[in-house]
């Protein structure tokens, strides 16, 4: 039962961070400047290479928070540790719920400025698939401001688990983190342009936010009742 | 030729420049002539986005570029943001898709 919990925690805290749409829109942001610029058969290798660098990246960073709380901590950390946890989740899903998108038709988000401006001016000089790997970890990076609770939540129930658990949990996580990625670059595989994609993801705008801003919420309700209340 | 500015957020003249009938803006004083070439190249970027037929993406943008010289023209001074404005209208009339993405650049992330 205390393993299920552990996994549905991590499934939580990966499909929450799944929801945050940084990594999506600077994918289309890459395909805009590649497509534009490119033959489609380098497109496809350089978008692969920035799903690869986010897979890379969200693993990465999991298994590293996952140490640090062992070393600092020697086991999964307690009741207080989970209660600041908890206190967070519920900060980030206000913001979520009142900042994250910025207001206006588009899917401009509330990210630091210089980081957008950034993902925009390495999107646009992509040229191969190492670079389209490093932007794939910067974009990934870019979102830690919001993801950080989530990837500290996740690595905690990560250390819970047995041995054999861990690593399967852990490539579980990456997997569903860039899911988003996945099933973008197969809807324009099979014939979908950018318009469409933009234009779906601006009717849809308010459903992200409030899907990500309750997933918040109900991880924190979960943390509590399961892991600090024990029920 | 009109002189365009960079602008994209308040504008803002002051009285010096408002003699010169020069546009200033909070976010960038840089002044740069409006290149009829520059717009059919930002045009034929999108619609090769778009996997547009690019000879027949190159006949709209070379019309919508000549509609929009021949408007600004008639200004003394125009913004970067007015010109797209005006294209993606303009753009509208053949293809919608273009004019939207036109008009949606760099407003993804």
């Amino acid at each position: 039962m205390k393993e299920i919990i552990d996994i549905l925690v991590i499934l939580l805290a990966a499909i929450t961070s799944a929801s945050l749409q940084l990594g999506t829109g600077t994918l289309l942001m890459l395909y805009h400047e590649s497509l534009g610029r490119k033959i489609p058969q380098k497109t496809r290798r350089i978008t692969w290479g920035y799903i690869f660098g986010a897979f890379l990246f969200s693993t990465l960073v999991l298994a590293t928070t996952a140490l640090i709380i062992l070393v600092c901590n020697g086991n999964p950390l307690g009741e207080n540790g989970l209660i600041v946890l908890v206190s967070l989740a519920i900060v980030v899903a206000l913001l979520v719920l009142l900042f994250y998108y910025r207001k206006g038709r588009n899917t401009m988000l509330w990210v630091p400025d210089w980081i957008a401006k950034y993902l925009k001016k390495r999107a646009a000089k992509a040229d191969s698939s190492a670079e389209a790997v490093a932007l794939g970890i910067m974009t990934a990076f870019g979102e830690l401001p919001f993801a950080v609770v989530l990837t500290i939540i996740a690595a905690n129930s990560l250390l819970s688990l047995p041995r054999t658990l861990i690593i399967i949990a852990l490539a579980g996580y990456a997997m569903i983190v860039i899911m988003p990625l996945i099933i973008t670059k197969m809807v324009i595989k099979n014939g979908k342009n950018l318009v469409a994609i933009q234009k779906w993801r601006i009717e849809n705008k308010m459903f992200f936010r409030v899907f990500t801003g309750v997933c918040y919420l109900v991880m924190a309700a979960f943390l509590v009742a399961f892991k600090i209340m024990g029920v | 030729m009109a002189l365009i500015e960079k602008v994209k957020t308040r504008r803002r003249y002051s009285k010096a420049v408002a003699e010169e009938k020069i546009m200033t803006s909070r976010a960038s004083k840089t002044k740069v002539k409006f290149s009829k070439k520059k717009l059919v190249a930002e045009i034929l970027f999108e619609a090769r986005v778009l996997n547009r037929h690019l000879g027949a993406a190159k006949i709209i943008a070379e019309r919508v570029a000549d509609e929009v010289e021949t408007w600004a023209s008639e200004r003394s001074f125009i913004t970067e943001d007015d010109i797209t404005q005006v294209a993606s209208k303009k753009i509208a009339k053949y293809d919608k898709d273009l004019a939207y993405i036109f008009k949606n650049r760099g407003k993804i992330i």
